[in-house]
């Protein structure tokens, strides 16, 4: 009896622990939040308050990217040339990308016509970082994290 | 320098196509427009159904999509919009020789298009209402003097470019997809097709440039335009690079605008 019951617990801290470490970086993932940065300027967005950010790397090589912003992101104070309580990116947008992902240094790359989107996961793969510049030089750093 | 023109004329045209979908917009052609059609053989004033004055900034909500594809027709990428976009037109100045007013353009978030340069003018003579881009001292004619619903015109002479317009209809009535109900309204179809082969010296610099594009555009009375429905829009820039053909963009877009104030 002792002895099933150590391995239910042991099977369900490993399914807990495959949600959480997927020890792989295919499958699909989820922005949690993403940082803009233009020189001295940052600024900190949660991704789930004003739209989605989708990531699916698939075996064959093959993307999908999916961002969508439903509602506008506004900034309290004067950022990136924007005035205070306007609008930094205005909704509705939304945007897939497709192509295909390799390994890039210690990450991997999603091939844009845009350049480079880069992708870093952490230890055990408990999330990605996606980095890449926008046409104004901005910085885009957003973490994702394992989609159920 | 040649590129540099070349790419700020691509650009132009590009906020030309969209100033065309902005500015003479229209939208679902023949699921929206009213009924009471006046008499088909009724003659207008073009214009009339064009007004402009100086400092004024146009609203416009645009609900359309853009994709990309590679050189092998695969999508990469598919953007869609459904925001406000703005357009300034400027006071009344000279410009190669005409008397005309800037158009500038400004994206969702209200920054100034292509640095701040006007996409394009727009002027008034005898009646007629032309356009000019950035370059060129060629007048196009967006409205002729007279209109008479089946007329067709050219806009633009200059070749390569091939471009058509015909009035369509003319409405008594017609509600604009954000349901605002405009008097007097003619529907105006355009199709334009533009396309070049430039093989400089430089066996790297040879490009294949094309535009393609048609809409129906809806001009009311006093008002200007209203509604613009652009069925296709397409852009190829291709260049050869050592006897291989890259695809630089190659982007299709369609979708409808509409007048907010």
């Amino acid at each position: 009896m002792m002895r099933v019951a150590c391995v239910l617990l042991i099977g369900l801290f490993g399914i807990s622990c495959t949600k959480e470490h997927r020890g792989t970086i295919i499958g699909a993932w989820a922005g949690d939040n993403v940082t803009i940065t233009k020189g001295k300027e940052t600024i900190s967005v949660p991704i789930e308050k004003y739209g989605y950010l989708n990531l699916l790397l698939n075996r064959d090589s093959t993307y999908t990217l999916s961002l969508a912003v439903l509602k506008d992101v506004r900034v309290e104070k004067k950022i990136f040339g924007v005035t205070a309580n306007t609008v930094l990116i205005p909704a509705i947008y939304k945007s897939t990308r497709y192509g295909k992902w390799m390994r890039a240094d210690s990450g991997f790359k999603l091939s844009s016509q845009e350049g480079g989107i880069f992708v870093l996961p952490t230890t055990d793969f408990e999330a990605l970082i996606l980095n890449f510049t926008d046409a104004e030089g901005r910085a885009w750093l957003a973490s994702l994290e394992p989609k159920e | 320098m040649a590129c540099q023109l070349r790419t700020e004329g691509i650009i132009m045209k590009r906020s030309l196509t969209l100033a065309l979908f902005m500015a003479l917009a229209s939208c679902s052609s023949n699921s929206s427009p009213g009924s009471n059609n006046v008499s088909p053989s009724s003659t207008v004033t073009g214009a009339d159904y064009l007004p402009a004055s100086d400092n004024t900034t146009l609203t416009a909500h645009v609900n359309g999509a853009v994709t990309h594809v590679d050189i092998n027709g695969r999508l990469t990428s598919r953007d869609e919009y459904d925001q406000d976009w703005k357009l300034g037109i400027g006071s009344i100045q000279t410009h190669k020789g005409q008397s005309v007013r800037p158009i500038f353009g400004f994206d969702a978030s209200g920054n100034p298009t292509i640095g701040g340069n006007p996409v394009g003018y727009g002027g008034s003579l005898n009646s007629e209402v032309f356009g000019m881009n950035r370059f060129d001292p060629d007048k196009a004619t967006i409205l002729p003097k007279t209109i008479t619903v089946g007329q067709s015109w050219t806009p633009a002479f200059v070749l390569p470019i091939q471009c058509q317009a015909k009035a369509v209809q003319h409405f008594a009535q017609f509600t604009a997809t954000d349901g605002t109900s405009y008097s007097d309204v003619i529907q105006v179809f355009v199709s334009y097709f533009d396309s070049s082969f430039q093989a400089n010296t430089s066996f790297a610099d040879t490009s294949i440039i094309k535009y393609a594009a048609n809409a129906d555009l809806y001009f009311a009375n006093g008002v200007g335009l209203v509604e613009a429905d652009v069925h296709n829009y397409e852009h190829l820039y291709a260049y050869i690079y050592y006897g291989r053909v890259q695809v630089g963009k190659h982007e299709y877009a369609s979708g409808n605008i509409w007048r907010k104030n």
